[in-house]
C-alpha cells in the first residue's frame, strides 16, 4: 500500500524491517511519528544513532556495554568461579532481574543451527574456550548452560558438553519444567513429560 | 458450504444415525464427505490441496458446520480458504484456531473407509506410518509433539551432513562433535517415538484380532508387527522393552551407519524409516506378509478390520462415538464383507455412506428405523431431494 508521501513510505518500510513489526503496525508507528513535535522526533532519532555509536560488546563476556568491559565483568561483588552461558544479551537482562545469580556471564550471540548456516565458528564459542583456559586469575568451577529448550538450544548444549568434557569443570544446565505459580493441569504435555524426566529427590 | 468443489451454495441437515448419499459417478457425493473431513480434521481426507477444492472459476470456498453431541452441546466450525492469498482460516465458535490446536485435532474423531484406504496395506511404508501416526497422535498429544521434534532434528542433521560433505564446511573434530550431539538427541526422541508405537500396537492388537476374526469367514488370523532396522527382529508389542533399551539400540545403529551417512550426506536411521507389517496366518501355516503374498480379498478384509479397529480404539480413547465415513465401499470392497459390517452398524454412531447403488437402501432398512436414515440424492453438485431428505428434521 502506497501513501501519498515518499518520505512516509520510506519510514514505513524501515519500521516494517524491525522484528515482530508487520506492515500495519509499521504504518501506525510512522503515523504516530508524523504527529510528534519536532524535538521529540529529534530525541528519538538521536537515541537511535547514539545507541549504535556507543554500544559494543564486552571484551570478556560479549554482553552489551559502552566500555571495554561490562559492568558485570568489572564488579568485585560477583562470584568469578561461575559462568552462565546464554544465547543473547536480553537473556542476561532476564537473569539479572532475578537478583539471585551472582556469577559471570558469557553471551554466545546465537545458537548452532546448520539449517541457517550457523556453526560453532559463527558464535562466541571459541572465545568461551579461550576464557576457560586463560582463567583470568580465577579457576572456573562451574559452567551453567542457560540456553532455550529448543532443538537448536539442546543440541548446542550437547555440543558444548562434548567440547568441554576434558576440562575439569562442572557443567550444568538449567532445569526445564512447570512455571512457578501455574497449575499442573494447565501445562502442556511436553512440558509435563520433561518435568517428569527432570524430577529431583526431596 | 459455498463454492466447494462442484457445489455452489448448499445447506444439508444430516441424520444423527445414518446418512445415505446416492448419485451417479462424478455428481459430487464424495465432495460432501470431503467437506465433512475439512470440518473435523481441518483438511481433506483425500489429501487434496485446498486450491483444488475451490469451485472452478471461484476464488474461495467456505464450509460451515455444526457438531452436536448427546448433551446437545453445539460447536460451530468454519473453514474458509482463499486461493489468491493461499490462506486457510479455521474458526471454532467464532474464535480463530489452528488445525493442530487441541481445539480441533482429535476433538471430532473420524474414521474413513474409502478405496484409497487400500494404500495402507498396498502402499509404501510412509503410507502406513502416516496412518498410524495420525491415529496415535489423536490419542496422544505428546506423540504428535515428539513427531514434530523428530522432523526438526532430522532437518538440522541433514543440513549438517550436507554442509560438511557437500559444502566442505567445518573442521573434522568440530563436525564429529556436532554430529554426535544431533545423534544423541535423535536417539532420545526416536526411543520415545518407537516406545509409544510399540505400546500402541500392544493395545491396538486386541481390537484388530477381534475384528479380523469377525470378518474372516475362513478362520484366518492376522496381526500387525513393527519393523525397525535397529532391532534384530520384528516386534509385535508382546516384548518387554524399555525406552532405555531402544535408545541403546538406536545409538548403536547410528554409530554403525555414521560413515555411510557422512558419505551420502543424508540420515539413514530412525523411526522415519520404520514400517508396520501386516501378517496373515491361514489355519496351519505361519504368519506371512500380506503386502507381498495376500490376495485382493485378503487385503480388503485386512483394511476393513483395520478401520473397524481404528473406530474401536478411538471410541475407547476419546469416550465418544467417532464419525464413520464410508466412501464408495460397496463397489470396491466386496459386498459380503460390507454386509457383515452393516449387520452391526447399529453399534456405531453417526455414519455417512456414499454409493451409486440406490437399491442398497433396502438392505439397511432392516437395521434402522425410518427416522434413523436420511437419504440424499446428489446430481451435479446439488441435493435434488431436499424436501424429502429434510422431512424428519423439519417435522421435529
Amino acid at each position: 500500500m502506497q501513501s501519498t508521501s515518499d518520505a512516509l513510505d520510506t519510514l514505513i518500510e524501515e519500521f516494517s524491517k524491525l522484528p515482530q513489526i508487520g506492515r500495519k503496525t509499521a504504518q501506525r508507528l510512522a503515523m504516530y511519528i508524523t504527529r510528534l513535535p519536532k524535538e521529540e522526533v529529534e530525541k528519538f532519532a538521536g537515541a537511535l544513532i547514539e545507541t549504535k555509536d556507543k554500544i559494543r560488546f564486552c571484551r570478556i563476556c560479549f554482553n552489551i556495554t559502552e566500555d571495554d568491559t561490562c559492568r558485570i565483568c568489572r564488579s568485585d561483588k560477583r562470584n568469578r568461579n561461575v559462568i552462565c552461558v546464554v544465547e543473547e544479551p536480553q537473556d542476561v537482562f532476564a537473569l539479572e532481574k532475578t537478583n539471585e545469580y551472582k556469577g559471570l556471564y558469557h553471551v554466545l550471540h546465537g545458537i548452532i543451527s546448520p539449517l541457517d548456516g550457523i556453526g560453532p565458528d559463527d558464535i562466541r564459542i571459541k572465545e568461551l574456550i579461550e576464557r576457560l583456559n586463560e582463567n583470568e586469575g580465577a579457576h572456573i568451577e562451574e559452567l551453567i548452560l542457560a540456553l532455550n529448550p529448543t532443538v537448536e538450544g539442546e543440541t548446542t548444549i550437547l555440543y558444548l558438553s562434548k567440547l568441554l568434557r576434558h576440562l575439569d569443570i562442572k557443567i550444568t544446565r538449567i532445569a526445564r519444567g512447570i512455571p512457578i505459580g501455574s497449575d499442573i493441569e494447565l501445562a502442556d504435555e511436553v512440558t509435563l513429560a520433561r518435568a517428569m524426566e527432570g524430577r529431583v529427590t526431596v | 458450504m459455498r463454492n466447494f468443489r462442484n457445489y455452489g451454495e448448499e445447506e444439508i441437515i444430516f441424520n444423527g444415525k445414518f446418512n445415505f448419499i446416492s448419485g451417479n459417478n462424478g455428481q459430487g457425493k464424495t465432495n460432501i464427505l470431503e467437506a465433512i473431513s475439512f470440518s473435523a480434521l481441518g483438511k481433506s481426507f483425500l489429501g487434496a490441496s485446498e486450491t483444488d477444492c475451490v469451485k472452478f472459476g471461484k476464488e474461495e470456498f467456505l464450509i460451515e458446520s455444526v457438531f452436536e453431541n448427546d448433551l446437545e452441546n453445539m460447536d460451530k466450525i468454519t473453514v474458509g480458504y482463499n486461493s489468491i492469498a493461499r490462506l486457510k482460516a479455521i474458526y471454532k465458535n467464532k474464535e480463530k484456531v489452528s488445525a493442530f490446536s487441541s481445539e480441533i485435532f482429535g476433538r471430532y474423531p473420524m474414521v474413513i473407509l474409502s478405496p484409497k484406504s487400500l494404500d495402507i496395506t498396498h502402499g509404501n511404508p510412509s503410507d502406513r506410518r502416516r496412518f498410524f501416526d495420525i491415529l496415535i497422535s489423536q490419542a496422544s498429544r505428546l506423540y504428535l509433539d515428539y513427531l514434530k521434534e523428530l522432523v526438526k532434528i532430522l532437518k538440522q542433521k541433514n543440513a549438517l551432513l550436507k554442509n560438511y560433505t557437500v559444502l566442505k564446511k567445518y573442521a573434522k573434530a568440530e563436525f564429529t562433535d556436532m554430529l554426535n550431539s544431533y545423534n544423541e538427541k535423535l536417539s532420545d526422541i526416536s526411543s520415545k517415538i518407537i516406545f509409544k508405537r510399540i505400546n500402541f500396537l500392544k493395545e491396538f492388537e486386541k481390537y484388530f484380532e477381534k475384528n479380523f476374526s469377525f470378518l474372516s469367514s475362513e478362520g484366518h488370523k492376522s496381526r500387525i508387527t513393527y519393523y525397525s532396522e535397529i532391532f534384530e527382529t520384528e516386534l509385535n508389542g508382546s516384548e518387554e522393552t524399555s525406552i532405555d533399551d531402544i535408545k541403546e539400540c538406536m545409538s548403536r545403529v547410528l554409530n554403525e551407519k555414521s560413515e555411510e551417512e557422512i558419505s551420502r550426506a543424508v540420515s539413514l536411521a530412525g523411526p522415519q524409516r520404520d514400517d508396520y507389517i501386516f501378517r496373515l496366518k491361514k489355519r496351519d501355516g505361519d504368519y506371512f506378509d500380506i503386502k507381498h503374498f495376500a490376495s485382493q480379498g485378503e487385503h480388503k478384509t485386512c483394511i476393513v478390520a483395520l478401520k473397524l479397529s481404528e473406530y474401536d480404539y478411538l471410541k475407547h480413547k476419546k469416550s465418544t462415538d467417532p464419525i464413520l465415513l464410508l466412501d464408495d465401499v460397496l463397489s470396491e470392497l466386496d459386498e459380503s464383507r460390507v454386509s457383515s459390517i452393516i449387520s452391526h452398524l447399529k453399534d456405531y454412531g453417526q455414519i455417512f455412506l456414499t454409493t451409486t447403488d440406490k437399491g442398497y437402501l433396502e438392505n439397511l432398512k432392516v437395521f434402522y428405523g425410518e427416522e434413523e436414515i436420511s437419504v440424499f440424492e446428489i446430481e451435479n453438485g446439488t441435493l435434488i431431494n431436499r424436501h424429502e431428505a429434510h422431512r424428519h428434521k423439519i417435522e421435529n
